[in-house]
């Protein structure tokens, strides 16, 4: 049974001048226990997705079933309540610095008194371990944790309600290296110990390949790729694709990095497809015709030169 | 070209860098990787002198036979910006929001030529802009730095670095706000520099397939000292410090590789220690590590390591 299923979700962002599509229908799904990636350059529309499923801003039209409910209509947060939990990119940003790290820790359960006092310090102590921060943080001010320290309480804060989906949001951009690894290890632990599903967003494809098990390549508020992280990884499909994963600089070999597809005079094409612009293959048709998603190989592609 | 001995930084009573030797010759790319917060960037900054906070206790800054570190304000400044350039990691910031692009090149030549005027400029930037094949020289002219993308304004940084034919170019984290297109066109821009113009680079990131694709030399870094340096093949395919191999393994790959984290957090900075830094992270430490700073140790002709005993 899928966990989270988004259907022609669509957003528009109203500026004083014109309209940004930030999301132009898609659709994904994520069952129990599963990590879904969602991939692409900045500005291609993954956060406002993030927010929409979290409720933090309203869609225009598609619709979200969560657990086995429409979200969508509801009103704001309450209705995922504690099942859904998010971690942000600006660790920092997203505590209140003049708290302790147990009490930022406990908060991510304050509205929804599910524990008693006790219980609730109790578990907070456990998962601040659990995530591998020191005990002796557990009641310095948050302010006083480095970056890496910060995304750890902000995930021991996502799982103070056990949730069944943590949304990831660029939570590993900031951080360097070994911090990052550390990160992705407790993700890991989450999904084989506890059965946790993510939404993992980065624009790291070499990061998705090591935790996600399917992931969805957006360009320009689409999903232009969508399946088995490995296949769309080693065998992509859409010139997007391509690039995207010609981009991804290797650590073990020199690699000629290409040349980037110059961008071709043209006008905002309403029904043809998006990267029409940068597209080393595209002619007349892609311009012309209505996008459709073609199915090859177990996963899904949108563009019209797929089945070439 | 750039020769610097036993460098040391202090920040007030904190020591950042502690003697750090490093050397960059004419036309090379040279970086130095490591963590957050171990010295990289303190060190890179030392070398024009600009952390006012910052205060260099010991060692020596030689570039082209002259001492940077007892050259006086104003001439440092010469040196600024002409014989050696610097992009930093936030383009977007370092412009000046008020000015365009076309006034931003304007003065960064008339910052050392007064008399030159602003057509000769904005024609010697676009000939800069042509050869590291960035179009649409007019519209970016007239469009302020916040109207540009980051990528963007990460290569017009480079672009106005190159006003002046520098000999070297620091970069600081020049690929880290970036997403992956974005970085792999800044990392083809900063190679054309270097073939195109001849100009020595000295890098500063924590991405180490940044340092495998663009460097010809690489230093490793940890707590403010070197703990390996070699020619980028050597450091990337036959790493022999155990914080270098730690760093390598942290790195995700395409392939599916789970990376492995590190166990436990870099020391405090005015932790002084007397043997080895990275002795409570290493898999490897013995008691002699706790007690002995390691010394170098010559492994071939271009590849050092501080270590007591990966050498062996």
């Amino acid at each position: 049974m899928c966990l989270l299923k988004v259907t022609g979700l669509t957003k528009t962002f109203k500026n004083k001048k014109d309209r940004v599509y930030a999301l132009k229908g898609i659709d994904f799904s994520i069952k129990q226990g599963e990590c879904l990636g969602l991939v692409g350059e900045s500005g291609c529309g993954k956060s406002t997705a993030a927010e929409i499923i979290a409720r933090l801003i309203k869609e225009d039209s598609g619709t979200i079933e969560f657990n086995g409910a429409y979200i969508t209509s509801e009103k704001r947060l309450k209705c995922v309540g504690r099942d859904l939990q998010m971690v942000f990119q600006n660790p920092k940003d997203s505590f209140d610095p003049k708290y302790s790290l147990l009490e930022s820790v406990m908060m991510g359960a304050d509205s929804y008194r599910i524990y008693s006092k006790i219980e609730l310090i109790k578990r907070a102590k456990e998962l601040i371990k659990y995530v591998g921060l020191k005990e002796s943080y557990m009641y310095k001010g948050i302010g006083g944790l480095s970056g890496g320290e910060c995304q750890k309480a902000s995930i021991a804060r996502a799982l103070i309600c056990s949730p069944k989906l943590i949304i990831f949001d660029e939570a590993t951009s900031a951080l360097d290296v070994s911090v990052q690894a550390q990160i992705i290890d407790i993700m890991r632990r989450l999904k084989e110990e506890k059965g946790v599903s993510f939404l993992f967003i980065t624009h790291d494809l070499a990061l998705t390949s090591s935790i996600c098990d399917n992931i969805a390549v957006m360009y320009s508020g689409r999903i232009v790729e969508y399946g088995k992280c490995r296949d769309v990884l080693c065998n992509p499909k859409h010139p997007y694709t391509k690039q995207l994963v010609s981009s991804v600089l290797p650590v073990n070999r020199r690699c000629d990095i290409p040349e980037f597809n110059a961008l071709r005079d043209t006008q905002y094409a309403p029904k043809g497809c998006d990267y029409y612009a940068f597209c080393p293959n595209a002619d007349e048709k892609c311009f012309k015709n209505v996008l459709h998603m073609f199915q090859i190989e177990g996963r899904s592609v949108l563009c019209c030169h797929a089945d070439d | 070209m750039l020769d610097i001995k036993n460098l040391n930084v202090y920040y007030g009573k904190t020591h950042v860098v502690r003697d750090l030797s490093l050397k960059v010759n004419d036309g090379e790319i040279v970086c130095i990787v490591g963590e957050s917060g171990c010295g990289k960037s303190t060190a890179l900054k030392s070398v024009l002198m600009l952390d006012k906070n910052a205060s260099v206790t010991g060692g020596s800054i030689i570039f082209n036979g002259k001492d940077i570190t007892k050259l006086n304000a104003s001439q440092i400044r010469k040196v600024r910006g002409s014989k050696i350039a610097m992009v930093f990691q936030n383009a977007v910031l370092s412009m000046d929001p008020t000015k365009t692009i076309g006034s931003l090149f304007c003065e960064t030549v008339r910052a050392h030529n007064k008399k030159a005027q602003k057509a000769d400029c904005l024609k010697k930037a676009e000939d800069i802009m042509k050869k590291l094949r960035l179009w649409e020289t007019e519209r970016i002219f007239t469009s302020y730095p916040f109207e540009l993308s980051g990528g963007m304004c990460q290569r017009i940084a480079i672009a106005a670095a190159m006003m002046n034919t520098p000999q070297l170019i620091l970069a600081d984290e020049p690929t880290s706000a970036l997403d992956v297109t974005a970085q792999a066109q800044v990392i083809r821009l900063l190679k054309q520099v270097n073939k195109n113009f001849n100009t020595s680079m000295l890098i500063v990131t924590h991405n180490m397939g940044v340092a495998a694709n663009l460097t010809d030399k690489t230093a490793v870094m940890y707590a403010g000292r070197i703990m390996e340096t070699g020619s980028t093949d050597d450091i990337i395919n036959n790493p022999s410090h155990p914080y270098t191999k730690a760093l390598i393994n942290a790195v995700p790959e395409m392939n599916g590789k789970i990376p492995e984290a590190i166990e436990g957090l870099p020391p405090e900075f005015n932790d002084d220690t007397a043997g080895c830094p990275f002795a409570p992270r290493c898999s490897m430490s013995k008691d002699l590590c706790y007690k002995k700073l390691p010394q170098k140790h010559i492994l071939s002709e271009s590849h050092a390591v501080y270590c007591n005993y990966c050498y062996i």
